[in-house]
């Protein structure tokens, strides 16, 4: 308990840094804050001109997409708030031997790479992609009970915890690797399947989609929960995967920096 | 080296995953809908229609240089060029160049190996005449996105970072292009101001040509319309780039 407290208020500490290194960059905030905005409408207009032509798509309505689009930009801005800028800059921190400092510390590397910058414009986000869940929530014909809204929550957790591993198993193969931003390609582009609600894909890739790149985890699991599409029933064993798949990752993580060769070595 | 590898890797999989994503999301739809057609679209020469088109957004997607520049301004790296006695933009223009006809041909090998299959076991071809017609929109998209990123990279004389209206741009060409979804496919209004916009030529336009969705001669008259369109980015940017030179400090380097 004394050491998650411990890494609490270091995140705090980070958080505070973050938001005075912002205050000088206000144009950066904007901008940023707009960009997010920009992906949140092309999500929405591709969904807009497909249902044009449909009522629904693999089983989702108008109203059950919007929810859909809300639980993916309220993830997608968690994840830019704590992990993306981390996550961007960690092969930077291999190739200078910037990671020599993280090692010094007398915290988990896992924890000070992963989480060091906070991403302050995202948190504006955030706010917006809560507004635009609620309002898709508000808008849709059917009710939503307190038990699908505390496991939604739940799923929410866990998929921010599937955001956070797939990233720093990246982040750990990018150490063995010399050219490090083919990685982050690599994982932008895989992560884009998570995009989407799963049900589209073919059952293999959801499979896939559900064990070894859990990327449904993220936001079309939540989503489904939410709609009551998915229950807890259905879906509990991603639970325990999870947790394996963290654990997995935290140890490939330390055997990729034990492999770490300092460049000012 | 290094960069090719980054290059290709995310071409290939931009390719791959992208095509694949929305096929299958455009599938989704033919199976929910009760009338084989949308538009002039079945969901045979839908499908085709998502993977050339994707195809052709990977082909003349920015590269590295163009987006390099704005680095460079910062840095003061740009002093090296300025004291050549070349074209600055004629150097990018070229590097870029050279930077495309590898990553091209590594793309339509990577597209040849996935891709021929598929048509043959889907009992579609692609048309000669249709690819020929192709290629002169293929290049001007090329162009036509070169010159939007090289735009975008001379705003940093302006801003510190320009690394978020690259991202702005990129969504844009995403959504506006036709990678996603055929032009014809948007309300008529919309359809309307889409023909007068650049966008199109980056997929759209060279899509339909290669899946015979339209006949070359349909298109012919846009060929003016991009044309003009290039000619009046290549303007923004040599008149940005001219009052971007008169703040430059040429500091560091």
């Amino acid at each position: 308990m004394k050491t998650v407290v411990r890494y609490l208020r270091l995140w705090g500490a980070f958080l505070q840094n973050c938001l005075m290194r912002e205050m000088e960059f206000r144009s950066h905030f904007v901008l940023t804050f707009i960009m997010d905005i920009l992906w949140y409408a092309v999500q929405l207009g591709l969904f807009e001109v497909l249902y044009l032509h449909t009522t629904a798509i693999a089983g989702f309505s108008h109203a059950d997409m919007l929810v859909f689009l809300g639980t993916l930009y309220v993830t997608d801005a968690i994840d830019m708030v704590l992990f993306s800028s981390n996550f961007w800059r960690f092969p930077e921190y291999v190739r200078t031997g910037e990671l020599d400092f993280f090692l010094l510390r007398p915290v988990h590397p896992a924890f000070s790479t992963m989480l060091r910058y906070v991403n302050i414009p995202s948190l504006a986000n955030l706010l917006f992609a809560i507004g635009f869940l609620l309002f898709a929530i508000s808008v849709h014909p059917d009710p939503f009970p307190l038990d699908h809204t505390l496991a939604f929550l739940l799923f929410l957790a866990l998929g921010t915890l599937v955001t956070y591993f797939l990233q720093l198993f990246f982040a750990a193969l990018s150490i063995f690797l010399v050219a490090t931003e083919g990685i982050q390609f690599v994982f932008y582009n895989i992560s884009q399947l998570g995009d989407k609600p799963d049900v589209i894909y073919h059952r293999t890739f959801q499979r896939m989609l559900y064990t070894i790149f859990p990327l449904a985890l993220i936001a079309s699991v939540p989503a489904q929960v939410l709609l009551g599409k998915l229950t807890i029933l259905d879906i509990w064993w991603t639970i325990p995967l999870v947790a394996v798949l963290l654990w997995l990752t935290l140890r490939f993580f330390d055997f990729a920096l034990r492999h770490y060769s300092s460049v000012n070595s | 080296m290094e960069y090719r590898v980054n290059f290709l890797i995310s071409s290939s999989l931009g390719l791959i995953i992208g095509a694949a994503i929305h096929i299958f999301l455009w599938n989704a739809v033919y199976d929910a809908i009760d009338h084989p057609r949308i538009g002039a679209f079945d969901r045979k020469a839908m499908l085709f229609y998502i993977g050339c088109a994707t195809l052709c957004s990977v082909l003349t997607r920015a590269y590295r240089k163009e987006r390099e520049i704005a680095a460079e301004i910062r840095s003061g790296e740009l002093n090296k060029y300025l004291i050549k006695p070349f074209s600055f933009f004629g150097f990018v223009a070229s590097f870029s160049l050279g930077e495309r006809l590898s990553g091209w041909a590594f793309l339509l090998i990577i597209a040849a190996v996935f891709g021929f299959p598929i048509l043959y076991a889907a009992n579609l071809s692609l048309s000669f005449a249709g690819i020929c017609a192709a290629i002169p929109f293929l290049l001007c998209g090329m162009v036509l996105n070169f010159l939007f990123t090289l735009i975008i990279a001379l705003l940093a004389f302006w801003f510190d970072e320009v690394w978020t209206f690259q991202v702005m741009k990129d969504l844009l060409l995403w959504f506006l292009s036709g990678q996603v979804f055929p032009m014809s496919v948007l309300p008529a209004p919309i359809q309307q101001i889409a023909h007068w916009l650049p966008f199109q030529y980056i997929a759209y336009v060279p899509a339909t040509l290669m899946t015979g969705q339209q006949h070359p001669t349909e298109l012919l008259p846009y060929f003016p319309v991009v044309l003009f369109h290039i000619g009046l980015l290549l303007l923004l940017a040599h008149w940005i780039w001219q009052k971007g030179l008169l703040r430059y400090g040429a500091f560091g380097g």
